[in-house]
């Protein structure tokens, strides 16, 4: 574990057109508020925020900008439908340009279908209804697929009583079962403010006190996957060069 | 063989965009009311901790408590959004069991 960079796996900085000098200084703030509470990298949701590609650009310049702090993109493809999700995978990484590519349904065919499709990599379990949708089945092809399950932060701040209580119920229940197929979990701020961006340490106490998830899997949830989850993509493009470079040798 | 309790002091530092002019009491208030919503009076009843220093202009201070309930403070804390009406956050730093081996508190 010595030496792993802490990556928050998720934060919502801006919503609409936040373009040069303003995306600089909010990107800037940020930077500041993840690396007082200890993280080396972060994970920027594009979701809403067109146009992407422009976005993507300015954010890996400032990324340069910011020694050794990393920044990440990702994309949320929020889909009901089998067929628009077939429709909308095809071709995306070069189409989105992003790092990561998540999915949000509350339909277990369409997350059925993402948990075995290697172009995703987060499966996002936020309302009841997506929550709900989390079966045994999808759990099973995660594990299998390596696709992370993601539960947000968020709805902790934003809930009080009865409605956190059954947040809570649901959650811990779509917990045992990724556990239960060794399904990699992941736990998000999701922030769309600075004051909802937490650090690892009192991530980890809430996984362990509120969602009855243990010490060490929490850990694993909060320093571990992350790190695994960025360097995803690059693993996938070595076994692909990999696979290249066989075929040519068989050629040969 | 009976088991002892044991102090722990958490340094924490309050972050919030816009200014807040909260004092150790509305501090108290805070972390008390969340510690009761989210574990119930019997549980608050037989928690104990104690501000046991907070600087208003740097916004660092300790917390004391009893190790059994480490783990419920530092929920408590992190799910503090607010404090008279001002959007913050409770960063915890660091714990220890003894209070001379935290940084001292930054008074600017």
């Amino acid at each position: 574990m010595v030496g792993l960079a802490i990556i928050e796996t998720s934060i919502v900085p801006f919503r609409g057109a936040a373009t040069g000098d303003a995306l600089k200084d909010c990107i800037a703030r940020w930077v500041a508020r993840a690396r007082s509470v200890g993280y080396d990298g972060f994970i920027v949701d594009l979701t809403g925020s067109e146009p992407i590609k422009a976005k993507i650009d300015a954010l890996r310049c400032i990324e340069s900008q910011q020694g050794d702090f990393k920044i990440y993109t990702r994309k949320t493809l929020i889909l009901d439908d089998r067929r628009d999700l077939k429709a909308s995978l095809a071709n995306i990484r070069e189409k989105l340009g992003v790092d990561v590519v998540c999915l949000k349904s509350s339909n277990p065919d369409v997350l059925n279908f993402g948990a075995k499709d290697s172009r995703i990599d987060i499966i996002k379990l936020e309302s009841p209804a997506e929550l709900d949708a989390f079966t045994e089945g999808v759990a099973s092809l995660a594990g299998q697929q390596g696709t992370f399950i993601e539960l947000p932060f968020v709805p902790f701040f934003r809930t009080r009583g009865a409605s956190r209580s059954k947040y809570i119920h649901a959650a811990n229940k779509a917990i045992e079962l990724a556990s239960a197929k060794h399904a990699r979990m992941l736990f998000s701020s999701d922030a769309s403010q600075l004051v909802e961006l937490k650090n690892a340490w009192q991530k980890a106490v809430v996984l362990n006190l509120l969602l009855a998830m243990s010490k060490q899997v929490a850990m694993d949830t909060l320093l571990k996957n992350p790190a695994m989850l960025v360097d995803r993509p690059r693993t996938r493009l070595e076994t692909v060069v990999g696979e290249v470079d066989d075929e040519e040798t068989e050629a040969d | 063989m009976v088991k002892t309790e044991r102090q722990r002091y958490v340094r924490f530092r309050l972050f919030s965009e816009r200014p807040v002019n909260a004092d150790v009491k509305e501090l108290a208030q805070a972390i008390w009311r969340q510690y009761n919503s989210l574990f119930g009076e019997v549980k608050s009843g037989k928690a104990g901790f104690w501000i046991t220093d907070y600087d208003v202009k740097s916004r660092e201070g300790t917390i004391r408590c009893s190790n059994t309930v480490l783990d419920e403070l530092v929920a408590s804390l992190t799910l503090i959004t607010t404090i008279n009406d001002i959007e913050v956050a409770i960063d915890t730093i660091k714990t220890s069991g003894i209070h001379k081996k935290l940084p001292p508190v930054e008074s600017t």
